[in-house]
């Protein structure tokens, strides 16, 4: 035990001269708010701040807004669609790559299997709430020149360098959508799990989204993979670095690890219901069920 | 709500399959107020598998309940340290949050006009790191006298000021 | 660390300079008063027992603090009996207390409950007649609708006053609760209130034997015992049973009110390790928006 006085220390020694700390020899730290009571008399009383007669004094207080007769502001503009189709469009909170460099060098997320959206969320750093209109992760290019990773990651948009980034070190990249209630339940696997709902089928984009989503140029999920390769090797020669040979790659598995585009978790299919506390799943035996949810 | 969303568009694709609409796939409010289960035949059959490769992907699933402490690495490229300092050889000490990030944070406020600089997790001597601290900030922002608060009792110092990125400075070269 | 001015503050400012310690050991003879321990508390230690330095394995220990000890003792005996030595975990029993938060704490647990029954009528609950009490005009005195308007002090109605019944509830965050509870457990160990025993078997349930064990240790009037189930030894429950100040409790019950309330806080080694756990997760926990969010339906 040496001289330097550690959490608690000092605090010890003075409790140990002082009297026993009870109920009765409690107070509250100084500076606290107090609950205010209505003023009685002299004290706040009288006519309790609303002065001298008028609409303050007799509680006829004009409506916010009114201009005492002529039109008011709020009323003189017709249309004002600053806020038109809102709830039809689609957000993408940012995660830069300087975040997940970050996550990885503090051991916050694994390297070594996929990166998707529910990985992502179970870190506890990324705030995403589908309730308002998130609809995923949107990498941008934040800490690109400082990023080493290599990693399989699964996001649901993202720009031209930071598939250059992620491709320059080895790994890969893929746009995936989700529906909203997919993103749910990605957000949250345990809770979608204590239901006991079976796994549902991830829905296909929207019309104003399924172009992104087949474009090789984005690696969207839906592209052909053959066209991908291709746009592997443009994006390498576009920015110069040389490509790294996937086949050749000891992670080439988990590398190349992809979900079905009908399927929200990796390896577990829709249709499934997930037991957690007992370790089991059960899987239907009907032909039309297991028809329907391979579709 | 979204299961039976599913449910009529395999009965518009399939418009034979009434079977699926006769299977109760309704969600209750809650277990008190759905109906027992009735007649087994009624419900669609199902099989119990335990595979433990399939299990690896739901485990994958589990968020881990704490941070554990990061593994030494050769290099961070994100630029993130983790803490080198010998607790021994310190008077004061300033602990790294449990995400293992250095405590020191801006408070916005009076619409960005007010910022404070708020390093919390002193343990230890506070006086002491006071009195390393200040004028080693002073003397970085060329002489100005700054208004820096100690508050012994939630271990925290307030400065005056945006200095987040000196105050980290300050740390890191003492290896907190 | 402490405010001094906060300690100042507490009232019955006279030290209590005779009270025996066994800490001595643990403290820096810097600024406390030499405390002299009387022959008859001197610790016995078992000779058939080995006085093992019993040092469980913490587990996220934090940097720069050093583990709390503390003497695991029997009630198996009136006199006192040492059979052993834990660690306490610093984060749990060795932080420096909060005593705003203690006050918070006890603050919530009374006004958690606390309806106030108290009510003052309005105008209009008031008994009495509607009628005009005089002439609006021609009197030359002030003009009123009824005799039960607030103007009128002794027949009038309250306008802002005390409308029964008003709970006092209000929801403490999980982290103050935390703080509340790791400040009074700290305090506890720090004042010599806090003694570790095996288990709360006694081997009579003669009501006297814990009276006498309670006089011979000097342990305060009352005494708050913490086990880990709610069912526990027999002969404890008898012979507690009778007396108001001496009191048993699960761990799940364990409060900052009740280890205020009672002088002396008792918890066997099980109940030390369930506190350390349930308080470390809480303290490592990372989800903090599913406890400390807002309650959102359909999510």
């Amino acid at each position: 035990m040496g001289l330097k006085p550690k959490m608690g220390d000092l605090t010890v020694q003075m409790l140990r001269a002082l009297p026993r700390i009870g109920l009765y020899n409690l107070k509250p730290i100084l500076g606290m708010p107090k609950l205010s009571k209505r003023g009685r008399g002299q004290h706040g009383g009288d006519k309790h701040g609303c002065g001298n007669k008028g609409s303050g004094q007799r509680q006829n207080i004009m409506r916010p807004g009114y201009e005492t007769g002529n039109q008011p502001f709020y009323l003189l503009f017709g249309n004002e669609p600053y806020y038109y189709r809102h709830h039809l469009r689609r957000q993408y909170p940012p995660l830069s790559l300087l975040q997940l460099q970050t996550l990885i060098d503090t051991d916050r997320i694994d390297v070594d299997r996929p990166i998707d959206l529910a990985a992502i969320c179970a870190t506890g750093v990324y705030r995403f709430f589908p309730n308002i209109k998130h609809f995923g992760i949107n990498l941008t290019d934040e800490g690109i020149d400082n990023f080493k990773a290599k990693v399989n990651i699964e996001v649901q948009w993202t720009s031209e360098p930071v598939i250059a980034a992620i491709e320059r070190n080895g790994g890969t990249i893929t746009t995936a959508y989700y529906d909203p209630h997919s993103l749910f339940i990605l957000k949250d696997p345990l809770k979608f799990f204590e239901r006991g709902e079976a796994i549902p089928r991830r829905m296909i984009p929207p019309q104003d989204a399924i172009m992104f989503y087949t474009d090789a140029k984005n690696r969207g999920y839906l592209a052909d993979p053959e066209k991908i390769s291709w746009e592997r090797f443009v994006l390498a020669q576009k920015y110069g670095y040389t490509l790294p040979k996937l086949e050749e790659d000891p992670d080439y598995e988990m590398l190349t690890e992809r979900k079905d585009p009908r399927q929200i978790f990796y390896g577990l299919e829709p249709g499934w219901v997930i037991n957690h506390h007992e370790k089991v799943i059960l899987k239907p035996k009907d032909n039309e069920l297991r028809e329907y949810y391979q579709q | 709500m979204l299961p039976v969303r599913g449910l009529i568009r395999a009965v518009k694709q399939n418009p034979n399959s009434l079977k699926y609409l006769q299977l109760n796939l309704l969600r209750h409010g809650s277990y008190f107020t759905s109906k027992p289960v009735g007649d087994p035949s009624k419900y669609t059959d199902y099989e119990i598998t335990q595979n433990p490769e399939e299990w690896k992907y739901v485990e994958r699933l589990f968020v881990k309940p704490r941070i554990p402490t990061p593994k030494p690495k050769d290099s961070y490229p994100s630029g993130w340290t983790p803490q080198t300092v010998d607790p021994e050889k310190c008077t004061w000490f300033v602990h790294r949050n449990k995400a293992h990030m250095m405590p020191v944070y801006l408070d916005i406020s009076e619409r960005g006009m007010r910022r404070l600089t708020k390093i919390k997790k002193v343990d230890g001597d506070i006086w002491a790191f006071y009195k390393e601290l200040k004028p080693w900030l002073e003397m970085v922002n060329r002489g100005k006298i700054l208004g820096i608060k100690v508050n012994e009792v939630q271990q925290e110092i307030l400065i005056h000021g945006d200095h987040v990125n000196q105050c980290r400075r300050f740390l890191l070269d003492r290896g907190f | 660390m402490m405010n001094l001015r906060i300690l100042n503050r507490l009232r019955g400012s006279v030290v209590n300079v005779l009270r025996a310690s066994r800490f001595s050991s643990s403290v820096e003879g810097t600024g406390a008063k030499e405390i002299n321990t009387e022959p008859n508390s001197r610790p016995i230690i078992d000779p058939d027992v080995n006085p093992l330095m019993k040092t469980r394995e913490l587990k996220l220990l934090p940097k720069f603090s050093e583990p709390r000890q503390a003497w695991i003792e029997t009630l198996n005996c009136i006199d006192d009996k040492i059979i052993g030595l834990t660690t306490l975990h610093p984060e749990v029993f060795g932080v420096g207390p909060r005593i705003d938060m203690i006050h918070l704490n006890v603050k919530w647990q009374r006004n958690i409950r606390y309806v106030s029954f108290a009510h003052a009528k309005t105008r209009h609950e008031m008994p009495g007649t509607r009628r005009k009490p005089r002439p609006q005009k021609g009197l030359g005195m002030s003009r009123h609708g009824d005799l039960r308007s607030p103007l009128f002090t002794k027949t009038g109605g309250v306008a802002h006053g005390p409308r029964s019944p008003t709970p006092h509830f209000f929801v403490l965050s999980i982290w103050e609760r935390i703080i509340g509870l790791t400040s009074t457990l700290s305090i506890k160990h720090a004042q010599d209130d806090l003694h570790i025993v095996d288990s709360l078997d006694i081997p009579t349930e003669n009501k006297g034997y814990i009276q006498d064990l309670v006089e011979a240790r000097k342990w305060g009037p009352s005494v708050l015992m913490v086990d880990v189930p709610d069912l526990m030894p027999r002969n404890i429950t008898v012979a507690t049973d009778e007396i108001k100040h001496i009191n048993l409790m699960p761990v799940y019950g364990l409060n900052v009110y009740s280890m205020l309330k009672h002088d002396t806080l008792i918890l066997t080694v099980d109940a030390v390790k369930r506190i350390e756990e349930k308080i470390l997760y809480q303290l490592n926990r990372i989800d903090k928006e599913k406890v400390c969010g807002k309650f959102e339906i359909d999510q």
